[in-house]
C-alpha cells in the first residue's frame, strides 16, 4: 500500500493499478487496514454471493410468503427453514429441520392464507413456537407494505438471525466454522442490504417507478445484491480495485501488484472430495478415463493460469511482495512460479526507506513509470462504468 | 500457443471448434458495429466479462456485435421457448433439502448408507461437494458414470471402496434432490438444453438467428456439462465455435478435449 500510495503521488492513476491475490478471504483484513493506512480507499471483488447465503435466502423467503396470497404449508415455512427467529424471547429457537420436517408432514395439503393457516395449524401440532411465528406472520401481513413496514419485518428478522441463529450455527457447527463464518460475513452484508432496500424502496415509490408491493421488494433486494458493492458510486471510481487471480482474466492495466506469491499460497491444493487416486487416473486420462472431465485445480495447472493471466493483465510493470516468515517464524519460500520471471529484487533498505516517515519509491519500482512529462500511452477509462 | 483445429476421430463434432490460449486479441478485434449481436461469447465468470468490456471500453471499440452470458444463461433462454420458464433450486434450497435428510439409516435413501456410516461428519455441504463434482466429471452420463465405476474397480480394495462410495453417494444425492419440481440445478438446465440442442430440434436457430461464432472464454477447466453443451452446439449450428483457454492448462485441454467430445448422445443422464 505504500507503494500504491507513492506511485499515485507520482502521478499514475489509480485505476492504472491492480492488486492481485490467489485468495482474498485472508488479504481483505490487513489490506483494508494498510489501505486506510495510507490514505487509499480499497474495494475488494470477493466472490460472496450474498445471493447464494441463508440471511439472504431468509429474507427472499419472507418477501415471498407475503407476496403471495394462498400458499402451501413449504412456503409459510420456508422462513423457518432459513432459521428465522422471533425479535424477542428466543430461547428455544431457531426450529432444527428435522422439526421443521416433522410438521410439514403433519399439516394438510393445499394453499391458505397467513391467517387461515394461524387458524389451522394449532389443530394440528402443539408446537407453541409455530403460533409465535403464526402471530408474528399475521401482525406484518400487509399486501401494500410501505417503506416502514418493510423495515419492521425485514430489520427485525436480520437482527434475530444475527443474535439467535448465527451462535446456533456455530453450536452445531464442524471445528473449522466455515458454515458459521460465511453466515456472520453474510449476515453483515444483508443487514446492509435491508437498509438500502427500504431506502431505495422509498425513492422508487415517490417517482412512481413501482406500486407498492412485496414482489417489487424481492426484486429490489435481488437486484441490489447482485449489485457489486459500490461499483457504481462516483467516489469508488478513485478507489483501488484488489481482485483474485481468477477474476483477472483479459484484463489489460499498466501495473500489476501481486501479493502473497509464496510456496504455501501460490499453488496451494484445492479442496476435493475426491480421493487422490481418483483424480490422478483421471488427469490422466488413461483407459476408459479419457471421457471422463478432469478438474485441472486438482494439480497445478488451475494456478498456474491464474499466476499467468495475472502477469499478462500488466502493461507496463508487475510488482510481486511475498511474506518470508509465518508469525510462528517458520521460513516461507517464493511461489515456484517465479522462477520462469526475470525479476529485480527490491533490497531490504529500499523497503525499509518505502515505509519511513519520508517515503522513497525504490529505484526498480520508479523505473516503471512513465519519465515525467512523457505521457501515459494508454487512454483513461472514463470515471463512471 | 496456437492450436487452429482441434483433431479428434470425430471430425463432424470437433472440425468446428478452434482453440486458442491467450488470444483474447483475436476476439476484441471482432468488435464491429451490427444492428444485432453476431458473437456470443460464453464467460463463465462474471468478471472476464466486465473485463472484456473495460477493453472495448477504453479503445472506444463498440460493444453491440457481443452477446455475453454464461452458458447456463444461454441454456435457460432456449428452454424458456419451449418450457415456460424453467426454475431450478439453487445451493440454498439444496442444503435445505439435504438438511432434511432422515436421521435413521433405514430411512436414507440406500445410495447414501456407506457414505453416512463410513465418515460420521458428512454434512449437507460435503453431499453437495460430492453432487458437484461428480456432476463435473460425468455430467450424469451413463457411460461417464461407467468408465469412473472401471477406474475405481481397479484401485486396490480401501480405495476402491472410498470411491464407489462416492459415486454412490453422488448419484444418491442427486436423486434425493430430483423429489421437486424444480431442477435440481442451473447445470441441470444445461443438460436439458444439451438434449434439446443434439435432438435436432431448431430451438437454437428460433433463439439465435444471427449469432456467427460463439465463444467460450476464461477457463481452466472443461467440466463435463460444458463439454457436452458444446458437443449441442456442434450438432445444433453450424456457427464457429472457439475456445479461449489459458496460458497454464491449454496445451493440456487440447489434448483431452477430443476423447471428452467422442461420447454419443451428450446430455443424457444415468437411470436414477
Amino acid at each position: 500500500m505504500a507503494t500504491i500510495s507513492e506511485v499515485r503521488d507520482r502521478g499514475v492513476d489509480i485505476r492504472d493499478i491492480v492488486v492481485v491475490a490467489r485468495d482474498l478471504d485472508s488479504y481483505e483484513q490487513p489490506l483494508t487496514r494498510a489501505a486506510i493506512q495510507h490514505g487509499v480507499t480499497p474495494v475488494f471483488w470477493t466472490q460472496l454471493r450474498v445471493t447464494r447465503t441463508e440471511p439472504y435466502a431468509l429474507i427472499a423467503a419472507l418477501c415471498t410468503l407475503f407476496a403471495c396470497g394462498d400458499v402451501a404449508a413449504t412456503t409459510l415455512f420456508a422462513p423457518l427453514k432459513q432459521r428465522w427467529a422471533p425479535p424477542t424471547d428466543a430461547a428455544g429457537w431457531p426450529l432444527d429441520q428435522s422439526t421443521i420436517h416433522t410438521h410439514l408432514e403433519a399439516l394438510p395439503p393445499g394453499r391458505r392464507s397467513i391467517s387461515e393457516w394461524a387458524a389451522t395449524i394449532p389443530t394440528h401440532t402443539t408446537d407453541e413456537r409455530l403460533t409465535t411465528y403464526c402471530d408474528w406472520l399475521q401482525a406484518h401481513c400487509e399486501p401494500e407494505p410501505t417503506p416502514k413496514t418493510v423495515g419492521a419485518v425485514l430489520g427485525p428478522s436480520i437482527d434475530a438471525y444475527r443474535e439467535t441463529s448465527v451462535p446456533a450455527r456455530q453450536q452445531a457447527d464442524a471445528p473449522a466454522l466455515m458454515e458459521t463464518e460465511t453466515a456472520a460475513r453474510a449476515t453483515v452484508r444483508v443487514t446492509r442490504l435491508v437498509e438500502q432496500v427500504t431506502h431505495k424502496y422509498d425513492e422508487w415509490l415517490a417517482d412512481g417507478t413501482v406500486s407498492r408491493s412485496w414482489d417489487a421488494v424481492r426484486e429490489l433486494c435481488e437486484l441490489l445484491a447482485t449489485q457489486r458493492p459500490g461499483r457504481r458510486e462516483h467516489s469508488n471510481a478513485r478507489a483501488i480495485d484488489i481482485m483474485e487471480a481468477n477474476d483477472v482474466w483479459a484484463l489489460s492495466v499498466p501495473f500489476v501488484i501481486a501479493v502473497g506469491v509464496t510456496a504455501a499460497e501460490w499453488p496451494a491444493q484445492t479442496d476435493s472430495v475426491v480421493p487422490a487416486e481418483l483424480q490422478e487416473a483421471v488427469l490422466s486420462g488413461a483407459g476408459g478415463a479419457d471421457i471422463v472431465a478432469p478438474r485441472t485445480a486438482w494439480g497445478e495447472g488451475r494456478d498456474c493460469d491464474h499466476f499467468a493471466d495475472a502477469m499478462r493483465a500488466a502493461e507496463r510493470g508487475v510488482i510481486v511482495t511475498r511474506y518470508t516468515q509465518t508469525d510462528d517464524g517458520d521460513d516461507v519460500h517464493p511461489s515456484p512460479f517465479l522462477a520462469s520471471l526475470e525479476m529485480e529484487t527490491v533490497s531490504g533498505q529500499a523497503r525499509t526507506q518505502l515505509v519511513s516517515t519520508t517515503p522513497q519509491l525504490p529505484p526498480a519500482i520508479a523505473a516503471l513509470l512513465p519519465a515525467s512529462g512523457e505521457s501515459d500511452p494508454t487512454p483513461s477509462e472514463p470515471p463512471h462504468e | 500457443m496456437s492450436t487452429p483445429h482441434l483433431h479428434t476421430t470425430a471430425q463432424d463434432v470437433a472440425s468446428q471448434i478452434s482453440i486458442y490460449s491467450g488470444e483474447e486479441e483475436r476476439l476484441l478485434e471482432r468488435a464491429d458495429r451490427t444492428a444485432t449481436p453476431t458473437e456470443l461469447v460464453l464467460a463463465p465468470t462474471e468478471l472476464h466479462r466486465r473485463n472484456l468490456q473495460r477493453r472495448l471500453r477504453e479503445r472506444a471499440q463498440p460493444q453491440n456485435a457481443f452477446e455475453f452470458a454464461d452458458p447456463e444463461t444461454v441454456a435457460e433462454e432456449l428452454l424458456a421457448a419451449t418450457d415456460s420458464t424453467p426454475t431450478s433450486l439453487d445451493r440454498v434450497d439444496r442444503l435445505a433439502l439435504l438438511r432434511s435428510l432422515p436421521s435413521e439409516p433405514a430411512d436414507q435413501p440406500p445410495g447414501l448408507h456407506p457414505l453416512l456410516s463410513t465418515q460420521h461428519d458428512t454434512g449437507p455441504q460435503q453431499l453437495e461437494q460430492i453432487r458437484v463434482e461428480l456432476e463435473s466429471m460425468t455430467n450424469f452420463h451413463p457411460d461417464r458414470i461407467a468408465a469412473l465405476r472401471d477406474v475405481t474397480d481397479e484401485f486396490a480394495s480401501p480405495i476402491a471402496d472410498e470411491a464407489t462410495t462416492l459415486v454412490d453417494g453422488g448419484l444418491a444425492v442427486e436423486t434425493w434432490l430430483r423429489d421437486t419440481a424444480k431442477a435440481v440445478s442451473k447445470t441441470a438446465l444445461l443438460r436439458r438444453a444439451t438434449r434439446r440442442l443434439d435432438g435436432d430440434d431448431e430451438v437454437w436457430t428460433d433463439r439465435y438467428p444471427d449469432i456467427e461464432r460463439v465463444s467460450l472464454v476464461g477457463v481452466s477447466s472443461i467440466p463435463a456439462p460444458e463439454v457436452d453443451f458444446l458437443h449441442g452446439l456442434c450438432t445444433a449450428t453450424t456457427a464457429d465455435i472457439e475456445l479461449y483457454l489459458r496460458p497454464g492448462t491449454a496445451e493440456y485441454l487440447t489434448t483431452r478435449l477430443p476423447d471428452l467430445l467422442s461420447i454419443e448422445r451428450p446430455g443424457r443422464e444415468v437411470n436414477l
